[in-house]
Order: C-alpha cells, then sequence, then structure tokens
C-alpha cells in the first residue's frame, strides 16, 4: 500500500498534467474501507485553471498490489465505466486514467465521488424503516433493469474494450467454462465445485437475451443517500451475460449478509426488487430461472473466495482477512451443492 | 493434561481474553481488524478440536471405498489429493452424470462436511454463513459472528 504523502505527492504532479492546472490543491487523502480487491482513495482537490477548474471530491482507484485473476483491470473498467457514463446511467464519471503506473506504481483512474455510502452493515440494518428498504430495492432492481437495456446491438465493436468483445453465445455455459478455468489455477483439487458446476452445466438454460451485466451486483457495491440510490460502483467483473446472472447474485443467500429472510440483497423483499426491474426492461421475465443463477452464483464466489485466499497483499490486516475468506469457501460449496440437489429435485 | 489438550485450552483461555478484555475497548477503526483476529484464532480452535472429529475423515475414506472400492483407499494427506483429482476429472469428464445410487454425491458431501468441522461446524445445520471482522449480524444477533 503506497503511504498517504507518496501518494498525495503522486496525484498533484499527474493531476496537474492531465488537467493542465496552473495550481493544484490536495487535501484529506484518505482510503475508504469495504475493498478487499482494490485500493479506493477519496481526496478534495482544487485546480486553479486548467480544463477542470473549481473544487471537486474525487476517488483515485487502483489496481491491487496482488491482482484476483477475475478481475478486468482498471484500463478496461475505466472504458466500461465511460461507456456508462456516456449513456446516463448512475455511475461515477471517471476522469483521468494511469494506465502506466505514475502515480503509484500500479494502474488506477480518478473519477468523481458519488454521494452516498455502500456500507452493508447500514443498508441490511434491521432498523431501517419498511418504506425505505422498499423503496431501495425497488430501485436496485430499476437501476439493474436499465443497466441490461444496454446489448450488444447498442455497442458498436469499435467502442468496446476487450472484456466486451464478444457476446458469448450461450452466456451459462460460457460463465461454467470460465469457473472450471479457475479451478484448474488452484493448487488443490475441489471435488464438490466440480460436481455442482457440472450438474449446473446439466441443467444451463438457454438464454433469452445477452446483456451489459455488472458482474457484482450487489448490496456493498451500491451506493445509496437517503432514500435514493446514487450510483453503482466496482465494474471490474463486467461482461455480455444473461440478464438473470445479475439478479441471481443479487439475491443469492451469500449475499444479503446476514439478513436471509430479505431475499433481495438483504436490503428488501424480492417482489420489491422484481416489480423495479420489471417497470425498467422491455420484455417479460421468466423468474423461474432465478434459482440456477443462484446456485452459479453461489459455486462462482466459492471459486472466488479460494482464489482469494491465494493473493498475498502487503497489508497485514487485508491479508488476514483474505485467508478467513477462504476458510468461508467451504460454507459457500456447501449451499451450492445443496441449492443445485434442489435444481435436480425440482426438475 | 496432554500437550495437545493444553493447547487447545490455552487458545480457548486468548480467546476469551481477546473478546472480552481486549475488543471491548478497541477504537473503532481499530475494531474489524480485531475482530478478523478473533476470527482466525476461533478457526484454529476449531482446528484444534478437529482432532476429537477424526471419524469424519474415516467417514470421508468409507465413502470412497464405496466409489472406487476398497484398494483404492489410503489415509495420508497425498492420498486425499490424489483421489480428488481422480474424482474431480471423473466429474468433469460426465464418467459420474447418473450417480444412481448417490455414490458421488456422497463423497462429495461427506468432505464438506469434514472441513465445515473446522470451519464453521454448525453451518449445515444453521445455514448462517460467517462474516470475518462484522461487528454483529442483522437478523441473526444470536448467530456466530465469524
Amino acid at each position: 500500500m503506497p503511504g498517504t504523502h507518496a501518494l498525495s505527492r503522486g496525484l498533484v504532479a499527474w493531476l496537474s498534467v492531465a488537467t493542465g492546472a496552473d495550481q493544484t490543491e490536495l487535501a484529506g487523502l484518505r482510503r475508504l474501507v469495504g475493498g478487499a480487491v482494490q485500493e479506493n482513495w477519496k481526496f478534495d482537490v482544487t485546480f486553479t485553471g486548467g480544463n477542470l477548474p473549481g473544487r471537486h471530491t474525487l476517488v483515485f482507484r487502483l489496481d491491487p498490489n496482488c491482482p484476483l485473476r477475475q478481475g478486468n483491470g482498471r484500463e478496461q473498467e475505466f472504458a466500461v465505466q465511460r461507456l456508462l457514463h456516456e449513456t446516463g446511467f448512475a455511475v461515477a464519471e471517471p476522469l483521468f486514467l494511469d494506465s502506466d503506473g505514475l502515480v503509484a506504481g500500479r494502474p488506477g483512474y480518478v473519477m468523481r465521488w458519488v454521494r452516498g455510502s455502500a456500507d452493508p452493515c447500514r443498508l441490511v440494518d434491521r432498523r431501517m424503516r419498511l418504506a425505505t428498504r422498499s423503496t431501495l430495492a425497488e430501485q436496485a432492481g430499476r437501476h439493474l433493469a436499465a443497466l441490461h437495456r444496454i446489448t450488444p446491438a447498442t455497442v458498436p465493436p469499435e467502442r468496446r474494450p476487450p472484456c466486451l468483445a464478444e457476446p458469448p453465445a450461450a452466456p451459462a455455459l460460457h460463465r461454467i467454462s470460465g469457473l472450471l478455468s479457475d479451478l484448474d489455477a488452484l493448487p488443490e483439487p475441489l471435488p464438490a465445485l466440480e460436481w455442482t458446476l457440472r450438474q449446473l452445466r446439466l441443467r444451463a438454460p438457454a438464454s433469452q437475451a445477452v446483456v451489459l451485466g455488472h458482474g457484482d451486483y450487489r448490496v456493498g457495491n451500491i451506493m445509496v443517500e437517503g432514500t435514493r440510490i446514487t450510483g453503482v460502483l466496482d465494474w471490474e467483473f463486467a461482461s455480455w451475460s444473461d440478464p438473470l446472472e445479475d439478479v441471481g447474485w443479487f439475491c443469492a443467500r451469500c449475499w444479503r449478509h446476514g439478513a436471509d429472510r430479505r431475499e433481495a440483497g438483504g436490503l428488501g423483499e424480492r417482489a420489491d426488487f422484481t416489480r423495479g426491474y420489471e417497470r425498467g426492461c422491455d420484455g417479460p421475465v421468466d423468474w423461474s430461472r432465478v434459482p440456477f443463477w443462484e446456485a452459479l452464483a453461489t459455486a462462482r464466489w466459492a471459486v472466488i473466495a479460494h482464489h482469494q485466499a491465494q493473493r498475498a497483499p502487503s497489508d497485514p490486516v487485508l491479508d488476514l482477512e483474505l485467508a478467513l475468506t477462504g476458510r468461508k469457501a467451504a460454507e459457500l460449496e456447501y449451499d451450492a451443492l445443496v441449492q443445485t440437489e434442489n435444481l435436480r429435485r425440482a426438475a | 493434561m496432554d500437550q495437545l489438550a493444553q493447547c487447545r485450552a490455552l487458545l480457548t483461555k486468548a480467546g476469551a481474553v481477546l473478546r472480552h478484555e481486549v475488543l471491548p475497548f478497541l477504537p473503532s477503526e481499530k475494531l474489524s481488524a480485531g475482530l478478523l483476529v478473533a476470527a482466525a484464532l476461533a478457526t484454529v480452535e476449531g482446528q484444534a478440536q478437529s482432532g476429537q472429529t477424526g471419524s469424519r475423515w474415516a467417514a470421508v475414506r468409507e465413502r470412497f471405498a464405496a466409489l472406487y472400492g476398497r484398494d483404492a483407499v489410503g489415509t495420508d494427506r497425498d492420498w486425499l489429493r490424489a483421489v480428488n483429482r481422480r474424482l474431480a476429472l471423473d466429474i468433469r469428464e460426465g464418467r459420474f452424470d447418473q450417480d444412481p445410487d448417490g455414490a458421488v454425491r456422497a463423497v462429495v458431501m461427506e468432505q464438506l462436511i469434514a472441513r465445515l468441522a473446522v470451519a464453521n461446524p454448525r453451518f449445515p445445520e444453521t445455514g448462517i454463513f460467517s462474516r470475518p471482522g462484522i461487528r454483529r449480524l442483522p437478523d441473526n444477533p444470536r448467530g456466530r459472528n465469524r
């Protein structure tokens, strides 16, 4: 992790060039909590002259010093975020990309700060008013539907970053194939996950559509201020996918942050979330396929948890957190297996 | 008291001191780190207790015997890794797609239960996910906090 002073100096020098400012004053630089994969640094900056004059609150999002195999990298994430911002989607405006790692020795980019909080503890707190909960769950559905209106047909090939180059013909099989490759990269065989993924492969539903998927759409990655979702964060896993993959990830029990009864991510009722989604999308949705995607989401989180445990960050607290995440994998594997059994019985 | 039992007792005492005498007095910005350490200690404590749950792994060996025959069963870690590689490959290549008597499902489930006996023994019963570093469980105030 870079020292605050060194990072501050690096940001001032780089932003001065990027904006063409005559003077750059930076204050309040601090690392945001909650990012087990990336580093996010918030700061206030005042530019005198140049192409971004005035005072701004910004975030510098930095590649981890031990990247996760599954992520897209900052350059592609920046491109996806720019694409989304241009379509009017609720996302932080990306401003400057440091693909050469001039600031901190690793790639990163600067974006505007989105007001609100993404803290899951606050968002699933049982003391939150029921009406607020219902409103937020509906908004979460509506935002997701808005994202899913972006399809390969609406983004010309020349504007697509590599992670969006070619849409998969069969998103479920494509995801399973990627997860099997991820399993091969681990030091120990994991037959329970092999079994779950095999069973899911045999029951993979055909996709009705291929859309732009977030890949990590859940409580923790949506910013909320009061009763309003102000932005969607963390686009490193974006890809073309089946729209229900994001729905399954959002609703999977492992992403309800302990609030199991509130099936929309621990935030609210599933009915509120699906109502919001249906209001925001163009055609009918076959919700009967969601259990498949929830089981696949749980298996995918288990694979990621195993990979998290393989990482070795320089920050000792994060290192311990990742090691404990690896211990959590057995719970996820068990849950995925049980869900897969339920699918098998239902068939 | 033998050496292993002494180690278990030591871990239990250290965990109790951490939870009751240290964590309540940590400044809020260090509480998450403290909870992570408590979770790690509890995990090691579970590992130490697992010496008493060797029967779980005996059950795993029995499940493998049912699947691949008694000759294929060993006892050490190298054997387990090798037989799991074979099982993973067989599953991936579709050799067990039918699994009419549930032998494959049984062997993978038994291994998960053996791993959970260390990581989170109540999970098969409660389904409550561990949340290392999280201060509370919103809807499960009496649930495990690791």
